[in-house]
């Protein structure tokens, strides 16, 4: 591991990062000048950034062809974690989060897309700390070193390597033949995405500041509200708009993609979009079924049922309605719906549909091969062969998770956690959700946690959306041999 | 008819031989002397030695004023390339062989006519095509398509209790009126009985059929129902046997069997419903996860001749109701008859049938197409084409008095295909039929060729097959 080229490279995202952070800086002097304590910290922490950056930068040198995918996943975890740090600076040094725990938690349940919150009232943050946390989901949805791939110079060879490490999701087929131009259609569509859900907000009613929020939470399946009660005091229409907008962001964006150049039936016949809606559409009547037969007195809307069965599968974490409150049979549902994600290829966490096709393909060939020892078998998704490579690790994709709830809701019960609250609390962070049940619901928040729980379930989130691998890589004794 | 043919392996060598019976001039270009030695050694034609894509060869071979160019080399690209260049020399029919299925399947990547190519030949499918309608016709031993699959000829065993047992043939043909179908032979107690109108089937008769495709589904229905394929294993996942094993996945069990693990692999990705196994088909626990014992079909397409052949047999006592051996060596087709072998597929040869067929539709000059020997005693099916002015055309059947033992089965009419009775006229360019027993063929001939000319040359009776060119069970 060439930790030279690996500090270089992340000196560079570090000053990219220092430059998002002016964008909430531009509304904060806008708004009310220097006087402000906002915009000083948010100053403060973009030339944190950019100092950071710099000396990186320029004191390590790049050794290209040193940098192979061991660099790459180095570069991917170290700047998470630095973004992490750096991004909770505003919230911090403007002191409307005082803790650094609590602001470290805000920072990365933005950046993971999670949306778990420890704020009782988001608004008190005032309109550029609420910007910078909808930014944060919105750069994190689609991910950082995306970003760099994107508008910086070309990283040479390692540009792939690191396309690779951060992308979620299947081994989608090349969009274009040059990964530059692979993130920069992806960018496109998310790009396109966003102003639609902006445009799209406002009508219904938004204003436009909650519009832009909103809109880059929902496109990031993020979560982050502008307001206490997430979306619950926003009109049926804002709502139902928002359940589009978490459908679209659910979906495989290179085949978004293809449908907008006119190819729609590419995404319609793709066997993982079609799993997914009937899965949206099973859960929803499967809710709207129990809550008519248990819970009559709830007068629970098929707005709210959808909304809520959308927002948990899509891992947004919006909420409309505390569904804490419904019978305990809709809770495992929501659990379920944590563990089941979106589709591959969107920014939605969680383990996604193309695995769980891959798990059920390969379970049921270990059945065939059980009773035919000599068979051949070959996983295939839509009359393609799926390489072995691919099922075997979203099978430890599988063995991770597993292994990081069980793990971390024992941890989280030992710190004194409820049962209900360590189980949900984590399955909800490692997915990247937001609300998990009980005092950690869609009514409340992570505020109460005790703080080596909070650290837990930091991590759980970073872990979650890098899909474990590009963060527990770096323990392989592979990746330090030289 | 001048042909050129461009490849002098062992499908330019039969080839040249077939069409050099039949009296055309034939000029073969090949690289390797060798070939071109044992070749001239043998036939009389002309030999060129070059590459079919020069000018010089070209030249040299006569394809300038040539009728037909066929380019049956092994390589894809060299017989296109020639057929084009003998394209651009004039020659205005040109057949190349290609395997490749990008250019031979459903929307072919390349229009074959813009290259000066009139027809592309696909040796794999057409030994696929044989292999599939062997399996797919139950109970069935000999079996043969003619007129370009329009007619196929199909025979069963009659088993006890069946419903076509023991009613004359005229009650049948009444009760499946609508559906193209004739009784052309009965082998019963060794003697093939050409059967008339008011003769009855009986438990133990092999009855051959000739009926229209259309017709096949109907008449599986009528003979199988405990005569169903259920079950198909194939050796070798080749080309040939992936092939195969797509085409009948659908409709019955297959099972795939290599040693290769590799080649599974492959096979494996490509099918979706057929069982692969990595495995030798001689290991008992290969045969059991298999089923072999309950396979209606063994079909051996591996890479091994010899080893086709020992597992084919081996298959059979292991259980396997029939088998059929792929192979590209002529002489395993003379051991059909001295060993326990249902069938066996050369599909080289299957080829030269093939390419034959398409050489005599247009430009026939003898007026025999293709001869399908039957069983032991050599009872014949052979097509025909009406001549111009022969003492058939314009003359009912019944008028034409044919031979006792002989039966016009089936008439291709354009894209007509009927199953003709006595007050059915022929017509000049009708493709037809017949039944016949041996010894009535050149008499049946004369009927249909030109009267008072005798333009074919071969009356010898060896016009399209004989010393076993062409497998005689093989579909062509």
């Amino acid at each position: 591991m060439s930790v030279s080229s690996v500090l270089h490279v992340l000196g560079r995202l570090c000053l990219l990062f220092g430059g998002l952070l002016l964008v909430p800086l531009a509304l904060a002097l806008f708004e009310s000048g220097f006087g402000n304590p906002v915009a000083r910290a948010l100053l403060g922490s973009s030339a944190c950034s950019c100092a950071l950056g710099l000396v990186l930068h320029l004191s390590f040198a790049k050794h290209v062809e040193e940098f192979d995918f061991e660099e790459a996943f180095a570069v991917v975890a170290s700047a998470w974690v630095a973004f992490t740090l750096l991004g909770a600076l505003p919230y911090w040094l403007s002191g409307a989060i005082p803790g650094v725990t609590d602001a470290a938690f805000e920072s990365i349940s933005g950046l993971s897309t999670t949306g778990a919150s420890i704020l009782n009232d988001p608004a008190q943050l005032g309109r550029p700390l609420l910007l910078w946390r909808a930014l944060t989901h919105w750069v994190g949805g689609m991910g950082v070193i995306m970003l760099s791939l994107a508008i910086l110079p070309a990283l040479g060879a390692g540009g792939n390597f690191l396309f690779q490490a951060e992308s979620t999701g299947s081994d989608s087929e090349r969009l274009a033949p040059r990964i530059r131009d692979v993130s920069r259609i992806l960018w496109l569509v998310y790009v396109g995405l966003t102003l639609l859900g902006v445009v799209a907000f406002a009508l219904a009613g938004m204003s436009v500041f909650d519009a832009v929020c909103h809109s880059f939470a929902t496109v990031a399946t993020g979560g982050f509200s502008t307001r206490a009660d997430s979306l619950a005091s926003f009109a049926p229409a804002v709502q139902w708009t928002a359940v589009a907008l978490m459908v679209l962001a659910g979906l495989n964006q290179a085949l978004l993609f293809a449908a907008l150049l006119g190819r729609p039936l590419q995404l319609l016949r793709n066997v993982e979009t079609r799993t997914w809606l009937s899965l949206l559409a099973l859960a929803s009547l499967l809710g709207l079924w129990v809550l008519g037969s248990r819970a009559p007195e709830l007068d629970a809307s098929v707005l709210d049922v959808v909304f809520t069965v959308v927002s948990i599968s899509s891992t947004t974490g919006f909420a409309t309605v505390d569904f804490g409150l419904w019978p305990e049979p809709l809770h495992v549902v929501v659990l379920l719906l944590m563990l089941g994600g979106a589709c591959g290829g969107s920014t939605s966490g969680s383990a996604k549909m193309f695995r769980h096709l891959l798990w059920v393909k390969s379970a049921w060939r270990e059945l065939q091969r059980l009773l035919r020892p000599s068979g051949v078998f070959v996983v295939k998704a839509e009359g393609r062969p799926i390489a072995e490579p691919v099922v075997t690790r979203s099978v430890a994709y599988l063995v991770f998770y597993l292994c990081a709830a069980c793990l971390g809701t024992l941890l989280l019960t030992l710190l004194g956690v409820g049962g209900e609250e360590s189980l949900s609390g984590m399955v909800t962070c490692l997915s990247g959700v937001g609300p998990g049940l009980g005092a950690v619901g869609p009514a409340s928040n992570f505020a109460g946690l005790p703080g080596a729980g909070k650290w837990l379930l930091m991590l759980a989130m970073l872990l979650g959306r890098l899909e474990f691998f590009a963060v527990l890589v770096l323990f392989s004794p592979l990746a330090w041999r030289r | 008819m001048r042909i050129i043919i461009a490849g002098a392996g062992a499908v330019g060598f039969h080839l040249a031989k077939e069409l050099g019976v039949e009296g055309h001039n034939i000029a073969i270009i090949d690289v390797d002397p060798g070939k071109l030695e044992y070749l001239r050694d043998r036939l009389d034609v002309l030999t060129v030695q070059g590459t079919a894509t020069s000018r010089a060869s070209l030249e040299a071979a006569g394809t300038e004023g040539a009728d037909l160019f066929i380019a049956v080399s092994n390589l894809d690209e060299v017989n296109m390339l020639a057929c084009g260049a003998a394209h651009k020399l004039g020659v205005r029919r040109t057949l190349a062989r290609v395997r490749n299925r990008d250019f031979t399947g459903e929307s072919p990547l390349i229009d074959s006519l813009k290259l000066g190519i009139t027809r592309f030949i696909n040796p794999d499918e057409i030994a696929v095509d044989s292999i599939v309608a062997l399996v797919s016709a139950p109970g069935s031993i000999d079996v043969g398509d003619f007129a370009g699959g329009q007619i196929l000829l199909r025979s069963f065993d009659l088993e006890p209790g069946s419903s076509l047992a023991d009613r004359p043939l005229s009650h049948l043909k009444e009760e499946y009126a609508g559906v193209p179908f004739l009784v052309a032979s009965i082998l019963r107690d060794g003697i093939h009985i050409v059967p008339r109108g008011s003769d009855q089937l009986q438990a133990g008769d092999r009855v051959y059929m000739l009926m229209a495709r259309e017709s096949l589904p109907v008449f599986r229905k009528v003979v199988s129902g405990s005569d169903r394929v259920q079950r198909v294993v194939i050796y070798g996942a080749e080309r040939l046997g992936i092939d195969v094993a797509r085409r009948l996945q659908g409709i019955t069990n297959v099972v795939l069997i290599d040693e290769d693990r590799d080649r599974c692999h492959v096979a494996a990705a490509e099918l979706d419903d057929t069982l692969v196994l990595n495995g030798s088909p001689n290991d008992a626990d290969i045969q059991g996860q298999g089923r072999l014992s309950s396979a209606d079909f063994f079909i051996s397409a591996g890479r091994n001749e010899e080893h086709n052949l020992v597992l084919a047999l081996l298959a059979k006592k292991r259980g396997a109701r029939r088998n059929i051996v792929v192979t590209a060596d002529p002489d395993i087709v003379s051991l059909l008859d001295s060993l326990d072998i249902d069938a066996v597929i050369n599909p080289r040869l299957t080829m030269v049938g093939r390419l034959l067929r398409y050489v005599q539709v247009d430009h026939a000059r003898a007026v025999l197409q293709a001869v399908q020997k039957i069983g032991e005693n050599s009872a014949e099916v052979v097509e025909m084409l009406v001549r111009h002015g022969a003492t058939a055309a314009g003359v009912s059947l019944r008028d034409l008095h044919l031979p006792h033992g002989a039966l016009v089965g089936a008439v291709v009419r354009g894209d007509e295909t009927f199953i003709p009775h006595g007050l059915t006229v022929l017509r000049e360019g009708d493709q037809v039929v017949a039944f016949v027993l041996p010894g009535l063929r050149d008499r049946i001939k004369r009927l249909f060729a030109r009267r008072g000319g005798l333009h074919f040359a071969d009356d010898s009776g060896s016009a399209v097959k004989e010393p076993g060119p062409e497998p005689s069970r093989d579909g062509s």
